[in-house]
């Protein structure tokens, strides 16, 4: 079994808007696959479709050789995928503890939390510093670190991250890299990142969205980059 | 550059300059207060001087006591409307449901107790006062088992099936209201008739009905001040219990992002289902312990209903916080309860008019977002 | 010369545009022709009619309020708890204006303005609390307006309840009727409408007959000229009226004749053809066309004027005796109504078609994209309450003079929301007849399985409500669009299935101008079946007995369908308690 999760053409509707008209990907374990696209391409909505917030009308999500598509939201995800939301999304009346506690599942078990915070604290030092604060009174970077910490308290094999460096400095956003970067090691990451030359280092598959659709999919960044007209046709030219 | 001429705006001009804005609403909470200073005045000056501390301290009493009592009532709501968003427009009827309970489980437990043929009134025949308090006790527990029941069985088979058409929960949580006051009113009669435990009591005794004298009219009812150190017990339960539970956390977590605890493995559903079953079993609570003061009446639904409503908006509707619900009974409780002993003619319509002065200060209350 | 000959195109063409009015609006005039019809029965003693006119006048009342509580729901999602506050500001405003003595020196001058003015005055305040209303909107978005919509209502009730110098205290304020309503002329002003009305019943089957050329029209036709004539025959005073309206509906038989030996060849085809022109004349037979049709109308009229002749001739005479005569108010006031809710549903369709409707339909959907597409959702919640408060202070107006006496209950109390929210709800949302339909259901179940309740069963009437509250609870969960939008959203497939109707070698399709006649039938039947005088039960038997019929034929076409959508529904049901 070497793809840990599969999307057979799913076509997923949100209301009556037709957003995702036939998506068929793999994400193969152990590596990091990216979704590149322009705003509003679907990729959100793929990411939304995998946690069954948007079940697909038609085709099926496969995780671990099982269908889950049709499953509840919370029971798709006890069976270890970790989401960390693109506006971050953190509980901010509750204290960084706090969101730790409210994150960590109950079917996880219970020996491995010390684990799963040394991790945490190793990747993000700076977090023990800030763990009694209320989330909703720290700094844009600190609120993407406990996002992602959020989807570390569990032992997920797959990680969802979702525009991780949206709104960080250039110095902050590759602190963040290098930590993903590090993570690749413990799970299989599915991410989306407009800003694709900055997640280059960490995979090589990747899959291009426009208006709902794969139109590119590869397992070489550097020459996607090189391929300037790709580029200047589905990410914009704004690089 | 060019100038634009545009045209002058205050709504933009404000937008623009906050310090100004806050000095405005500087100023208009000193106006406000000034005018309730008068107001206060005038009606001192209308009641002269004579009573005045034995009002004011029977307003206090009698205000704290209402507030805890909403509190714990407006708390259910609060709840069901944050995490569910479900404007539940069965509370009121939960609460008038709970006094009802409560009333007839008080009177049900004491003929058990009294009944010579059961072992209990070899334990309670001669202790009235230890009957009287298990009593209570129990009819208090089992109004809010009751309904909890009621509510998370609501929850369970109705309101389940609508999440994502909020217009259409409304509509539904109304036609449940409007079923439970019609059968209240079939078996207990319209609310002109309140139910007192004292007077249909067997042994016309309640463990908590004398009064304390201070002298010069300052007369309180033991009761009522039991009530404002119970609400604040429960009160002090409930902030531990969110602070300190997993499930508490799980609960604030959803009120501001329910979808984001969905992501992160929560049962929703089940958590509703919980929050339900919660918020109708305090409104249960809420409206047993009232009985002792202000009876159980087929009619307080609708009166506790609107109650809620003015505390959350105060409080803060939307995204708002727990302890904006707190606070917001305070505001109603004792300003319902001053009002009545100074301007009685405004008791009944102070809450609105602070609502909407706190709606024009902070369009979103007293925690919320606007 | 020229001029004259303008004159008369103009004229020419207002009067051919008469028949596309007409047969656009089929079930409507039928049914108008007939409640207007209805109150010409009445004489100076006691009848049954009376009490009937009485319970429709409060079944309309409601149904104006219901109407424009759906017009903030089903049209604009807008649920207003506050909705009574709009109806209590007519009432009492009306009340107002209608006892001098009762306001203060300054106030009382309100009292001065004339009766039908004062409805006009009575919309404009009801609209300027909606504005007011929709000015809170701004503040609190989605379903939280029903909060300061309730606080708003509910601090006019407690107002009103404190203040018995406003509210009459204990016994409530009681408001007489006014004058204009008791007197004859305004009285007459409504029978000529009767009489407009009739005459473009009369007109609008002979087009009917005139176009729909086979035999399915002369089978439907039938029950409704049998039913009429002897609708007439029971009421009127005069034997020779019925007979001369009879003449006039085989004259119409005999139109249909003569057009259907010069069509026979293919009569649905002729039928598609000039429907499809917006059912103007084509036709250059001017016997067929203008003289007998018209011949035929004016027998209809003279017909109605001799069955009741004697009846208004009475009514008036009474009138000049004595002026304060009280026999004029329930006749008149369920004309004033009548009239009013006419015009409110004329009004309410062309909103809704119009360009702004659908601006108010797009904000409904989806407020974000409605305001992404560059459309002001605010400005349409606005405008929609205060075209909603306008029409709730009509009804409020209407209400007060009807009810006599109103107190901060029945004008500002909450039940009257919950009441308007049941009716819209039960008729259907977003549905111009649903909350009509609705009102008119659960009033005259009120009324009714109360006293059944109580007498016939020995439990308490309240029980009634409790059912009605199990029955809205069940339509909320399970039938969303109420009972006319449930029946209206499947009416394109029943529509189809009846037109290929066919028994045997005999073909029955009914087509889409064929409905009237059962909307005709359907209000007649209800009529004998709610005066509750025995004479009339025979008839009552009659109609149900036929549409009873008609019935059992669709109920045996779609006996296919129900059984695959109950057993389809059956397994809905497994799933939604097995899943999750």
């Amino acid at each position: 079994m070497n793809n840990l999760l599969e999307i057979q053409d799913a076509h997923v509707y949100i209301g009556s808007f037709y957003i995702l008209q036939g998506i068929s990907m793999v994400v193969p374990k152990g590596e990091v696959t990216l979704l590149l696209g322009r705003n509003g391409a679907g990729k959100t909505t793929t990411m939304k479709t995998i946690l069954g917030l948007y079940p697909p009308r038609e085709g099926k999500v496969v995780f671990k050789g099982e269908e889950i598509s049709n499953l509840p939201t919370h029971k798709i995800v006890n069976k270890g995928i970790g989401y960390v939301p693109d506006t971050r999304r953190i509980f901010g009346t509750l204290t960084v503890e706090q969101n730790l506690t409210v994150s960590r599942r109950k079917s996880s078990s219970r020996d491995d939390l010390q684990e799963r915070l040394d991790l945490i604290f190793d990747l993000f030092p700076d977090m023990k510093g800030f763990l009694k604060q209320r989330a909703g009174t720290l700094s844009g970077g600190q609120q993407q670190m406990l996002a992602v910490a959020r989807a570390l308290v569990n032992d997920n094999d797959l990680l969802l991250i979702d525009e991780p460096t949206e709104g960080l400095s250039p110095l902050l956003a590759k602190n963040l890299i290098n930590a993903l970067d590090r993570l690749k090691e413990f799970a299989t990451i599915l991410l989306v990142e407009q800003n694709f030359r900055t997640v280059s280092k960490l995979g090589d598959n990747y899959y291009i969205f426009d208006s709902g659709k794969i139109v590119h999919e590869g397992n070489n960044m550097s020459e996607l980059i090189a391929d300037k007209a790709l580029v200047a046709q589905y990410l914009g030219v704004s690089i | 550059m060019t100038m634009q001429t545009k045209r002058f705006s205050p709504r933009d001009y404000l937008e623009e300059n906050p310090q100004v804005r806050k000095i405005l609403r500087i100023a208009m909470v000193i106006a406000l207060i000034i005018i309730g200073g008068l107001l206060v005045v005038m009606a001192i000056d209308v009641y002269t001087w004579d009573g005045f501390v034995a009002r004011t301290s029977k307003s206090v009493v009698n205000g704290l006591a209402l507030s805890m009592l909403l509190f714990l009532m407006v708390s259910g709501f609060f709840l069901i409307f944050g995490l569910c968003d479900v404007i539940n427009f069965a509370h009121g009827a939960f609460f008038m449901l709970g006094g009802f309970m409560g009333f007839v489980i008080y009177l049900g437990t004491e003929a058990l107790f009294l009944d010579s043929t059961l072992p209990f009134h070899l334990i309670f025949g001669a202790n009235q006062f230890a009957m009287s308090l298990t009593a209570f006790i129990v009819s208090a527990l089992g109004a809010t088992a009751i309904l909890a029941l009621i509510g998370g069985g609501i929850e369970f088979f109705t309101v389940r099936r609508l999440y994502g058409n909020p217009i259409a929960q409304i509509l539904l949580t109304v036609g449940f209201m409007f079923i439970i006051t019609q059968i209240a009113e079939i078996i207990w009669g319209p609310p002109q008739f309140s139910y007192f435990i004292t007077p249909n009591s067997q042994i016309a005794y309640f463990f908590m009905s004398g009064i304390l004298d201070f002298g010069e009219g300052m007369i309180f009812e033991i009761y009522r001040i039991f009530l404002i150190f119970l609400g604040l017990a429960v009160a002090a339960i409930m902030f531990v219990g969110f602070r300190k539970t997993r499930i508490g956390l799980q609960i604030q977590a959803g009120i501001e992002d329910s979808e984001m605890v969905e992501a992160l493995g929560t049962d929703i559903r089940k958590l509703f289902t919980i929050v339900f079953m919660l918020g109708a079993g305090l409104a249960g609570l809420s409206g047993a312990v009232l009985v002792p003061w202000i009876g159980a009446n087929s009619g307080h639904g609708l009166t506790y209903l609107i109650y809620a409503f003015v505390i959350v908006v105060i409080g803060g509707a939307h995204y708002g916080r727990f302890e904006g619900t707190f606070f917001g009974a305070l505001i109603v409780g004792l300003s319902m309860q001053f009002t009545a002993y100074f301007i009685p003619f405004l008791e009944n319509i102070i809450v609105f008019i602070i609502m909407a002065i706190i709606l024009i200060i902070r369009p979103g209350g007293l925690t919320g977002h606007e | 010369m020229n001029e004259e000959r303008k004159i008369v195109g103009n004229l020419k063409g207002t009067i051919l545009r008469i028949p596309s009015i007409l047969s656009n609006n089929r079930t409507v005039i039928a049914v108008l022709a007939f409640l207007y019809l209805l109150p010409l029965g009445t004489t100076a003693g006691t009848s049954p009619v009376r009490a009937l006119l009485f319970l429709i006048t409060q079944i309309m009342i409601f149904s104006l309020l219901a109407m424009s509580f759906d017009l903030q729901l089903g049209r604009s999602a807008l649920l207003n708890f506050g909705h009574v506050a709009l109806f209590g500001v007519g009432a009492y405003f009306m009340a107002y204006t209608l006892d001098a003595g009762f306001l203060p020196e300054p106030f009382n001058a309100i009292a001065a303005i004339p009766y039908p003015l004062t409805l006009v005055l009575a919309m404009m305040i009801g609209g300027f609390l909606g504005l007011i209303m929709g000015l809170t909107t701004s503040r609190m978005r989605g379903t939280a307006f029903a909060f300061i919509a309730l606080a708003i209502s509910m601090f006019l009730y407690n107002f009103y309840a404190e203040n018995p110098g406003l509210s009459g205290g204990e016994t409530g304020l009681g408001v007489p009727t006014p004058d204009l309503i008791r007197t004859a002329p305004f009285y007459l002003l409504f029978v000529a409408l009767a009489f407009v009305f009739l005459a473009a019943f009369a007109g609008m089957v002979i087009l009917y007959l005139k176009k729909r050329t086979d035999s399915i029209a002369l089978i439907l036709f039938t029950p409704i000229m049998i039913v009429f004539t002897a609708f007439l025959f029971l009421f009127g005073t005069n034997i020779y009226g019925p007979i001369l309206v009879f003449y006039a509906f085989l004259g119409m038989i005999l139109l249909f004749w003569m057009e259907r030996k010069r069509r026979i060849s293919d009569p649905l085809e002729y039928v598609e053809k000039t429907f499809a022109m917006k059912g103007e004349v084509e036709t250059t037979n001017k016997m067929t066309t203008y003289v007998i049709p018209f011949i035929i109308i004016i027998i209809t009229l003279i017909g109605l004027a001799v069955t009741f002749g004697t009846n208004i001739a009475e009514m008036v005479s009474l009138w000049i005796e004595d002026t304060t005569t009280f026999y004029y108010t329930i006749p008149v006031q369920f004309y004033l109504v009548l009239t009013c809710l006419v015009m409110t549903y004329f009004f309410i369709r062309r909103l809704i078609a119009s360009p702004f409707g659908r601006m108010v339909t797009a904000v409904a959907q989806n407020e974000e994209r409605a305001e992404a597409l560059g459309y002001n959702s605010y400005r349409a919640k606005i405008v929609v309450l205060v075209i909603s408060g306008a029409i709730a202070a009509l009804a409020g107006a209407l209400y007060a003079p009807f009810i006599r006496t109103i107190d901060p209950g029945t004008a500002l109390g909450v039940e009257v929301t919950i009441n308007a929210m049941l009716y819209t709800i039960i008729g259907g949302i977003g549905t111009l007849l649903g909350p009509i339909l609705g009102t008119g259901v659960v009033v005259y179940s009120e009324l009714n399985l109360v006293d059944f309740i109580t007498e016939g069963l020995g439990l308490p009437g309240r029980l009634w409500l409790v059912g009605l509250g199990v029955m809205y609870i069940f339509i909320v969960l399970f039938m969303p669009l109420g009972i006319v939008g449930s029946i209206g959203r499947r009416a394109g497939s029943i529509k189809e299935s009846l037109r290929q109707l066919k028994f045997g070698r005999f073909e029955f399709g009914l087509k889409d101008v064929d409905y009237w006649v059962f909307g005709f039938l359907g209000i007649m039947g209800l009529f004998f079946f709610l005066v509750e005088d025995p004479r009339f039960l025979p008839i009552a038997i009659g109609i149900f007995g036929f549409l009873g019929v008609v019935g059992f034929f669709l109920l045996y076409i779609f006996r296919g369908e129900i059984s695959s959508r109950i057993r389809s529904y059956a397994k809905k049901l497994r799933f939604a308690r097995g899943g999750d």
